[in-house]
C-alpha cells in the first residue's frame, strides 16, 4: 500500500536514478522512493521529465497529472496492462449482468447520499440531513427513480446556500472541481491497478468518457471534498480562486481519514480497498461484498 | 489505531574495500539500499521510512537477502516518533532528510 503524493510547483528535472525518482531543483538532487508514491501532480510549466521515469511510474502503478495554463489538471498518465490476471477481471466486467450492476449502483448511491447527510450534519443542517437519510433508505435497484439527483438538489442548496448550482462558475465550484479531479485520478489509478477497464462503467455509460467506472466509484468519496470546501465557505476563508495553499489542502484530502469496514484508513487506502472489494462482489454475484467508504470528521490520518 | 504506524529502519555498516572485488561488493550493497528507498544519514548510516509491520518485514527481508559476504552490518528499527527525536549535536540535517520526511504530501 502506497501512501505518498507529490506536488511539483517549482519546476526542475524529474528523472530515474537507482529506481528512485530524482528531483533536481535549485542545485539539489533529492531522491524519492517510487515504492511509496501513489499520485504525482505537476503544475509547473518548466518541469522536464525523462522517458525511463515515465516507464518506472507505470511499473510502480503511480499516476501522474499534468496541468494546463490555469494550473488545472488536464492530462493523466496511467499504467497500461500491469495487472497480473487481466482476462479474469475483463471477463467479470463483461459478464456482469444488468441486475448485478444495478444492485452495485444502488449500494453506491445509498452510501453517497449517507455521506452527503454526514456533511450536512457536520454543518448543522440537521433537517436536510434527515431528508437525505430518508432518501438513502429508499434507493431502489439501479436507482431507477433517481434518488441521487433528488438528494443532490436538497444537498447542494443546504451545503452551499440557496440558489447554488454545480453549473455556476464561482469559487465554490472551482474548488470542488479541483478536489474531484484529484479524487477521480486516484480512483482511476486504483481501477487499472486492479485490472478493470475504466471506460466500462456500472451505471455511467457515456461513449465519449474513458472513465465511466471511475465516475461510478468516485461518488461516495465526493462528500469529503464538499465538507472541506463548505467549511472554508462558512468560515469566510474561501478565496475567489484556487490558491497554491487551497490546492495543496485539496490534494491532502487523499490522506484524510475515512471509515471503511469499521476501520479507519486514509482516503487513498479506502479507495484502494473499495476497488479491491469489487472483484469479490462480481465474482460471488453478491452486492453485499462491495464495501464503500463512510465519512468521518475532517482530519489528516496520521500513522502514529 | 487501525492502520499501521510509521517506523524507521536504520542500517549501519562497515564494509572492507581492500580489493577491487570487495569495493564492488560494498558499492553493490550501497546501490541496493538506494534502490530499496533508503536515504543516507551519514556515510554508512542509511535509513528508510516504512509504514506498518508488513512493510517493515518486507524491507527487512530484502535487506537480509542483499547482504554482502563480509564486513559488519547492523539494523535498528524504531518508531517515527523516536527517530524524529534524534538529537543532532553537530552539523545539520541533510536536505534530503528535510525534504523527504514523514509528510504524506511532499511539496517540491
Amino acid at each position: 500500500m502506497t501512501w505518498r503524493t507529490l506536488l511539483i510547483s517549482n519546476g526542475g528535472k524529474l528523472s530515474l536514478k537507482n529506481q528512485q525518482l530524482l528531483i533536481q531543483q535549485n542545485g539539489d538532487a533529492i531522491p524519492v522512493p517510487l515504492a511509496d508514491l501513489a499520485v504525482i501532480v505537476i503544475e509547473n510549466k518548466e518541469t522536464v521529465l525523462t522517458t525511463p521515469l515515465l516507464s518506472a511510474l507505470a511499473q510502480h502503478g503511480i499516476t501522474l497529472l499534468t496541468c494546463d495554463e490555469q494550473f488545472l489538471p488536464c492530462g493523466q498518465w496511467l499504467p497500461f496492462a500491469q495487472y497480473h490476471r487481466p482476462l479474469k477481471t475483463l471477463k467479470l466486467q463483461l459478464n456482469a449482468t444488468q441486475p448485478q450492476k444495478k444492485q452495485l449502483w444502488q449500494k453506491i448511491v445509498q452510501q453517497k447520499i449517507r455521506n452527503q447527510a454526514f456533511v450536512l450534519n457536520e454543518m448543522g443542517a440537521d433537517k436536510a440531513a434527515e431528508t437525505l437519510n430518508r432518501l438513502a433508505e429508499n434507493v431502489k435497484s439501479g436507482d431507477h427513480d433517481n434518488k441521487e439527483s433528488q438528494a443532490a438538489a436538497v444537498y447542494f442548496q443546504a451545503a452551499f446556500g440557496r440558489g447554488f448550482t454545480r453549473q455556476q462558475a464561482n469559487a465554490i465550484n472551482a474548488h470542488l472541481n479541483y478536489g474531484y479531479t484529484i479524487l477521480r485520478s486516484a480512483v482511476a489509478r486504483a481501477l487499472v491497478q486492479y485490472g478493470w477497464l475504466p471506460a466500462l462503467g456500472l451505471h455511467h455509460h457515456n461513449e465519449q468518457n474513458p472513465f465511466n467506472l471511475a465516475d461510478d466509484f468516485i461518488e461516495p468519496f465526493r462528500p469529503i471534498v464538499d465538507l472541506m470546501v463548505s467549511e472554508w465557505a462558512n468560515s469566510g476563508s474561501l478565496k475567489d480562486e484556487l490558491t497554491p495553499h487551497s490546492k495543496q489542502q485539496l490534494i491532502k484530502l487523499l490522506h484524510y481519514q475515512m471509515r471503511w469496514q469499521n476501520q479507519v484508513f486514509t482516503t487513498l487506502g479506502a479507495i484502494d480497498r473499495t476497488i479491491g472489494s469489487l472483484q469479490a462482489a462480481l465474482n460471488e454475484k453478491d452486492a453485499k461484498r462491495l464495501w464503500l467508504p463512510e465519512m468521518l470528521v475532517l482530519k489528516e490520518h496520521r500513522y502514529e | 489505531m487501525s492502520e499501521n504506524q510509521f517506523m524507521r529502519i536504520i542500517v549501519f555498516f562497515d564494509l572492507p574495500v581492500t580489493t577491487k572485488a570487495k569495493r564492488k561488493a560494498a558499492n553493490d550493497f550501497r546501490r541496493f539500499l538506494q534502490r530499496d528507498g533508503y536515504q543516507m544519514l551519514q556515510l554508512s548510516v542509511y535509513t528508510r521510512i516504512v509504514r506498518g509491520r508488513d512493510m517493515l518485514q518486507k524491507h527487512h527481508k530484502h535487506l537480509c537477502e542483499n547482504l554482502p559476504r563480509e564486513g559488519s552490518v547492523r539494523c535498528l528499527e524504531v518508531t517515527e516518533k523516536q527517530f524524529a527525536a534524534m538529537a543532532v549535536l553537530l552539523g545539520e540535517k541533510t536536505t534530503v532528510e528535510k525534504k523527504v520526511n514523514a509528510e504524506q504530501l511532499l511539496l517540491f
